[in-house]
């Protein structure tokens, strides 16, 4: 009782210096532009400007952010999905794996934003070329996440596995898919901000809607507050996204360590 | 009929050897070996470390296949794990993404038992081992010596002919040691079947077999295959009696090759 009563003043006291930071930046930024006037307005706008700007178009603006919440999404759980199951279709049989194997070697070193004129060329700039290409990012971040888990799935789980009689497409049901989901959440955390981000810089380069779109059209105009409402609300996003999936993951690992310490 | 003059033994290994390939060379584990276990007999295999006693046990569990002569259980060569051979090893390998309750049904569930008699199993062996308010957690929650006790109840769950013991409980401290011996005959003497148990502890093998055969350092042979003519009572102070203890020093004197020669 003692040790839980400290640790939720730790906590608190954590959670405190947390907030002070992100004033302390506010306030240095309210600073530095509004009341030293050291950078030009052109270069960064002060914050209540950007307050304004966020009221004045409010209704545009969540428009825009939920094109690219909802874009980010499907690209995430359809990549993510696809490639969690060619992971393990990879690892449960050596033909698909050897197969496959040297594809997906060759074309992971490959930075997915260096594909963005190439499916702008072949899909022009709507919604199906960039999630085409945010998803791609996912599938080839968990195919390697998944091949890597089942690799480190302890032996001694499998052999218990097989002695109590089950064969091996019952074994991959019930041991390796449970015991490789602690191990996936680094992955699927990853792939969560690189569809962010490769969203974003897709929108960046051609498209007709979404955040990214929204500050390329504000760099025009040289409407520097725009862009970084921008830069804040997709940063909000995908703040968002990351608690919404360590959320989803906490439910799935009830049963391992890291949960046990961190749902006190 | 001649079978029931001479019954066949349970398991029965026949000028069984075992070499493993290493980038040095091959390895001698285990060297010709004969040895005849009748049907619920318990046999505990004692030896040096390392001297290939769980290279013994894997061979009768399917884990691995012998360099040469054979395996044999019921009469028929072993292939590969089964369900009718239960193994419990050392390490933990109770499955921590399932509950206590879904661990016993484990094996049942893999062997496509129907759902109402998998639930009448695990229901008596929860209250066999004394795990019925455990059933809804977790081992992460659990104890060392409850996750054992677990794993016992898994092995049994499937109703083996054979159960495989690899120094189970090498990793208990001694209460707990103790405690989950007297757990073993308990069950042993409520729903008998063919025991091997491997440890290397002298103590334990005299405790609970009916029979301790010593192995020599590796490759192991079989130094000695002594029958135990205790009585069998339910209580570790036995260990402490004259007879048990004389017997105790006569077998660390094998094992410690002041007397090469097998004990009478």
């Amino acid at each position: 009782m003692l040790q839980e009563e400290g640790l939720r003043q730790r906590i608190r006291r954590t959670r405190a210096i947390s907030l002070a930071s992100i004033l302390l930046l506010l306030v240095t930024w309210y600073l530095v532009t509004t009341e030293w006037e050291l950078v030009s307005s052109l270069k960064l706008p002060s914050p209540d400007r950007v307050l304004d700007t966020l009221v004045q178009v409010r209704a545009t603006i969540l428009r825009q952010a939920l094109v690219t919440f909802y874009r980010v999404g499907i690209s995430f759980l359809a990549g993510s999905a696809l490639g969690v199951l060619v992971g393990l279709v990879m690892s449960r049989f050596r033909i698909v794996f050897a197969l496959l194997e040297p594809v997906i070697e060759a074309l992971r070193p490959i930075p997915p934003i260096a594909l963005i004129p190439f499916f702008i060329l072949w899909f022009g700039i709507g919604m199906f070329g960039q999630v085409l290409l945010a998803g791609l990012g996912c599938f080839m971040v968990m195919v390697v996440s998944t091949i890597e888990a089942v690799r480190n799935v302890p032996r001694i789980y499998i052999q218990a596995a097989r002695s109590l009689g089950a064969g091996q497409d019952h074994i991959y049901r019930t041991v390796i898919l449970p015991a490789i989901v602690p191990e996936l959440i680094a992955g699927w955390r990853v792939a969560l901000a690189l569809a962010f981000g490769l969203m974003i810089a897709a929108e960046l380069m051609g498209a007709q809607e979404g955040i990214g779109f929204m500050i390329m059209v504000a760099r025009r105009s040289l409407n520097t507050q725009t862009i970084l409402l921008g830069i804040i609300i997709i940063g909000m996003e995908a703040a968002l996204a990351d608690r919404l999936l360590y959320l989803f993951t906490r439910r799935l690992t009830r049963w391992t360590e890291r949960d046990a310490e961190s749902h006190v | 009929m001649a079978v029931q003059n001479v019954p066949s033994p349970k398991i029965e290994l026949l000028g069984v050897s075992k070499t493993f390939a290493t980038p040095q060379g091959t390895v001698p584990a285990l060297a010709e070996t004969s040895l005849q276990i009748a049907t619920n007999e318990i046999v505990c295999i004692v030896g040096p470390s390392g001297c290939g006693k769980s290279t013994l046990l894997n061979l009768v569990a399917g884990f691995i296949a012998p360099s040469a002569g054979a395996v044999l259980v019921d009469d028929a060569a072993v292939a590969g794990p089964g369900a009718e051979r239960a193994v419990v090893f050392q390490q933990d390998s109770v499955f921590p993404w399932l509950t206590v309750e879904q661990n016993l049904a484990y094996g049942p569930v893999a062997r496509k038992v129907p759902a109402a008699e998998v639930s009448q199993i695990v229901e008596r062996l929860l209250s066999l081992v004394g795990l019925a308010e455990y059933r809804d957690l977790y081992p992460l929650q659990l104890s060392g010596g409850m996750k054992k006790r677990v794993d016992l109840a898994r092995a049994y769950a499937n109703k083996p002919a054979i159960l495989l013991m690899d120094e189970p409980f090498g990793a208990l401290d001694v209460l707990t040691r103790e405690e989950m011996q007297i757990e073993l005959l308990r069950l042993w003497q409520e729903e008998a079947l063919t025991i091997l148990f491997v440890t290397h502890d002298i103590e334990e093998a005299l405790f609970i077999g009916d029979r301790v055969v010593v192995l020599t350092p590796r490759p192991a042979r079989v130094a000695a295959d002594v029958t135990v003519s205790l009585d069998r009572e339910l209580d570790p102070r036995r260990k402490t009696s004259a007879s048990f203890q004389t017997l105790r020093q006569q077998l660390m004197d094998i094992l410690s090759q002041k007397n090469v020669e097998p004990a009478a």
